[in-house]
């Protein structure tokens, strides 16, 4: 008998700075396409005024207006998102199960198990469940009109023991909304 | 998409983003005179001097071509799909042939293995290259009252028999589980 393959990097999320990329890419061909005009132009192979010439034509001589102080500004702004998107990192998706080799339980599944685990337990008459980083909040809907602290315990207690086999079991919280 | 395209693009675009920041302060501080070292107005007549020589054409000629094979060697490079792996190379290959094993179809073998378990409602995979790892990767879908060990042991099993028919010691796995709905369950089978 072999043994299984190493593990993997965790699963991790979408890097949407490649969606800045592929701009970037298009941008460098619209840029080739000003280039090869201008090139054309100045080489008089083509009629009219190259793109370039326009530009620096139409720029000398200007002098700072209030509307490039809101376009400035505006330009700080995408200035600091784009910073941001290119410095965050690609979100975890998951958490590590206890395994020879890589086995992650994603997010949506973690909650869909502590739900089921929750709806398990007697006096549950309904369960939902959200993960957010390393914590498991299930809500259930219990029998009795008040708030049931017991009962609270007792999915808690269940939800943990279906979660055991997580590397870092995430910390549970239980909220007994009453009868549903 | 491999490593080095995520990390050019955020490079770039750590760079588009200090220059528009450091553009817009600049615009901001020769409106209201706070850099003393700037003109009060724009003098292109420099750069039109230099759009005069005779090796501008040219040059803006060289310019557009290198910028075209880039940008489109940049789009090209985030086309979905070129991550996957489809043939493996095998020990054993050499100047009279090469061996090779079909990946997708091992990988399948594994899933529908893992699938005939009845705790695991569907699963799917591939072999690609992900952050300079060859990576068996597998998407699973569990029912809600699965045993999480029990399927763990199960994919151990499964991933060492795949990687013994696969013949490659440098594969890595990543098995990612999800869980399905409660209303659309396995319907229960009698073995």
């Amino acid at each position: 008998m072999s043994t299984p393959p190493r593990t993997a990097k965790d699963p991790r999320g979408f890097a949407r700075v490649t969606v800045f990329g592929v701009l970037w890419s298009l941008a460098l061909l619209a840029l080739a396409v000003v280039a090869g005009h201008d090139a054309l132009a100045y080489g008089k192979l083509i009629s009219g005024t190259p793109w370039i010439d326009s530009a620096l034509t139409s720029l000398d001589g200007t002098k700072p207006l209030f509307s490039w102080v809101v376009f400035a500004g505006l330009a700080v702004l995408v200035g600091l998102v784009l910073v941001y998107f290119a410095l965050r990192p690609r979100p975890y998706l998951g958490a590590a199960v206890r395994a020879e080799t890589g086995v992650f339980l994603l997010d949506r599944g973690l909650s869909r198990l502590a739900a089921a685990a929750a709806e398990d337990v007697d006096g549950v008459d309904a369960a939902r469940a959200s993960t957010s980083g390393r914590r498991v909040t299930v809500d259930v809907h219990g029998l009795s009109a008040e708030r049931d602290s017991e009962l609270e315990g007792r999915v808690r207690e269940r939800v943990q023991s279906r979660l055991e086999p997580l590397e870092q079991p995430p910390q549970v919280r239980v909220r007994d909304q009453g009868r549903g | 998409m491999s490593r080095s395209v995520v990390a050019l693009d955020r490079l770039v675009t750590f760079v588009v983003g200090l220059l528009l920041v450091a553009g817009g302060v600049l615009v901001i501080g020769w409106k209201y005179d706070l850099f003393g070292w700037l003109p009060s107005s724009v003098n292109s007549g420099p750069v039109k001097d230099i759009t005069e020589r005779g090796w501008w054409a040219w040059a803006l000629g060289a310019a557009a071509m290198v910028l075209f094979l880039l940008g489109l060697r940049w789009l090209v490079a985030h086309l979905p799909g070129r991550s996957k792996v489809s043939e493996l190379g095998l020990s054993g290959s050499g100047a009279e042939g090469r061996l090779d094993v079909n990946a997708s179809g091992a990988v399948s073998a594994a899933c529908a293995a893992l699938q005939a378990r009845h705790e695991v409602r569907s699963a799917k995979g591939s072999v690609r290259r992900d952050r300079g790892q060859l990576v068996i990767d597998i998407h699973a879908t569990l029912e809600p009252r699965c045993d999480l060990t029990e399927v763990a042991t199960a994919i151990d099993d499964t991933a060492a028999a795949l990687t013994r028919s696969l013949e490659r010691p440098d594969l890595y796995c990543r098995v990612r589980l999800d869980v399905g709905n409660r209303d659309r369950a396995k319907p229960a089978r009698v073995h």
